[in-house]
């Protein structure tokens, strides 16, 4: 045994847990508890989706229903897919770059822990007095100022979970900067760890700016600051700025690395290298600088100069062109491949077409005239789940695939997986895309009750929810399955491996790379 | 240098410069406070 050799193996039991410093074990946690907030934010999805599977209340009362929503997107943004792209950067970078390690250990623990904590507090706030935040994950004041006893719980959660992403973004910088293997250069990096590189600047650019945000919330909650406060003469306008400056980069936090893993996958299972690599690098460059100049239009009716209006509209069109080309490489990627549609490549492809059509319902919301008639609407919904869910969750769950066998050794059941992805790929639009029509007739969102000629749609997306809630079982028994047992994976695992993490073994030992590899 | 005081260094230049970027932030609108 390779680690009995080394003298330095893990320890067991659970110390082993609490105390590593090994970054596929701090990985393995961090996708444990990503899979687990994914769980909980669904639960919360779906008694928002149970309210209203009919107009009228029945189930929950209208605050219940606010604090849902307010949650199920905190979780789901902070806790689900942002952890879950943190637990393939711990995993796969070092072992892409042929580095034996994260550069930064303990703090790359540390990160882990803290967000753990954070997340604990959160959630503990729906049992303080008042109750969780209600006020939608944006936490706009005034609304937010409501908020009871939990206020500063929440707000603090958030630094915490903040510090804990500035971490693992400097440990992520630290470690491509540093620790690359001779020869590996630059251009030469796999794009997953090209995509989260420069993830890891804009996190580090605009965490601390939603940290200053909800600073200055709670100085206006406590200390009697008037930051947002029309009455002492703030702006609550102010508020929506300085968040969306760091939210609509947070967008791209979510969606980078899903282009990496994307980038990585249809290659594979095209058994061709990438088309234009050096284009899908620029590209992501391009998008992680447009996505700093275009907030505004997430709030275009507050009533901004028309300038601004213009401005913002064309910024955020532009994004459509480093997309557009992303979107047409790995399309020429499959042109005339040796195409094959194993479950990683059935989720890379299924987001190759419905992360389109979210971005298509984007650039629709970007046009301002429109955007006066579809804002807080369920358009609005439908397009960023679109961008989400089979956005970036597929390429999570795709990257799950991908790299599942290399991480336990064992194949994973290939039928189930398939299963999995028909019946969430189906479910998921029945979900989403009726939301498109809600709002387009002009259904508000975040509202618990509607008019009724709402119900239709809303009764058929329910059901698309439950379904597709009920699909994911599938993924968390398919992965329980294949940690347990099953079929030894080859160290190349895939028909046309790429890249340093298949030249390992399967699973891959404790320690890899002490001795770094040479890249030509 | 050895490539952990590489690493530290870089990790600490990276976390000033989050810092900053908070206190900017917060000191820029504290300044223009009613």
């Amino acid at each position: 045994m390779q680690m009995a050799d080394h003298g330095h193996g893990p320890p067991k039991g659970i110390a082993r847990w609490l105390t590593t410093t090994n970054h596929k074990d701090i990985g393995t946690m961090y996708l444990v508890f990503s899979l687990l907030m994914f769980l909980i934010g669904g639960l919360f999805a779906f008694v928002v989706r149970a309210e209203l599977f009919q107009p009228g209340l029945q189930l929950v009362d209208p605050m219940l229903f606010n604090r849902m929503t307010t949650m199920h997107a905190l979780v789901m943004v902070f806790g689900a897919v942002m952890p879950a792209t943190v637990g393939l950067a711990n995993w796969m970078i070092p072992m892409q770059i042929g580095a034996a390690d994260m550069a930064l250990p303990r703090m790359n623990l540390f990160s882990f822990w803290l967000l753990a904590f954070a997340f604990l507090l959160l959630l503990s706030t729906f049992f303080m007095p008042g109750g969780a935040p209600a006020s939608g994950w944006t936490l706009y004041p005034p609304l937010v100022l409501q908020t009871g006893e939990a206020f500063p719980m929440a707000i603090f959660a958030i630094h915490l979970m903040g510090a804990s992403s500035i971490m693992g973004a400097i440990n992520v910088i630290v470690t491509i900067v540093n620790m690359r293997a001779p020869g590996m250069t630059l251009l030469k990096m796999p794009l997953f760890s090209w995509s989260w590189l420069i993830t890891a600047y804009l996190l580090i650019a605009v965490m601390p700016v939603f940290a200053g945000a909800v600073t200055m919330l709670l100085t206006d909650y406590y200390f009697h600051t008037s930051f947002f406060n029309a009455a002492g003469g703030g702006d609550p306008v102010l508020y929506q700025h300085v968040f969306w400056f760091f939210g609509h980069p947070e967008v791209y936090i979510m969606i980078l690395p899903a282009f990496g893993i994307v980038s990585e996958i249809i290659p594979t299972f095209s058994r061709k290298p990438i088309f234009g690599y050096e284009a899908m690098v620029y590209a992501i460059a391009s998008i992680a600088f447009l996505s700093f100049i275009v907030w505004a239009h997430h709030m275009f009716t507050v009533g901004m100069p028309l300038a601004g209006q213009l401005f913002f509209m064309l910024a955020t069109m532009l994004i459509a062109v480093p997309t557009g080309v992303k979107i047409f490489n790995w399309t020429a990627t499959m042109w005339r491949g040796s195409v094959s549609f194993e479950p990683p490549m059935l989720f890379a492809l299924a987001f190759l077409f419905l992360f389109t059509i979210g971005g298509f319902s984007g650039l629709m919301l970007a046009i301002v005239p429109v955007d006066f008639q579809y804002h807080d609407t369920y358009f609005v919904v439908a397009h960023f789940h679109y961008v989400l869910v089979p956005g970036s969750v597929f390429a999570l769950m795709g990257a799950v695939y991908y790299w599942l066998p290399k991480w336990t050794g064992h194949m994973y059941d290939m039928a189930l997986a398939k299963w999995h992805f028909w019946l969430s790929a189906v479910f998921v639009n029945i979900l989403f895309f009726p939301q498109h029509f809600l709002g387009l007739a002009g259904m508000p969102r975040r509202i618990p009750d509607y008019a009724v000629q709402f119900s239709d749609w809303n009764m058929i997306s329910s059901i698309g929810a439950f379904g597709f809630g009920l699909s994911q079982l599938l993924f968390v028994w398919l992965i329980i399955k294949c940690a347990r047992g099953g079929a030894p994976a080859t160290a190349g695992v895939w028909d046309w491996p790429h890249g340093l993490e298949w030249t390992v073994p399967s699973p891959a030992p404790y320690h890899t790379f002490e001795k770094a590899p040479e890249v030509h | 240098l050895s490539q952990g005081a590489k690493n530290v260094r870089l990790a600490v230049a990276l976390g000033v410069a989050a810092i900053v970027v908070y206190i900017v932030y917060v000191l820029m609108h504290a300044m223009n406070a009613p």
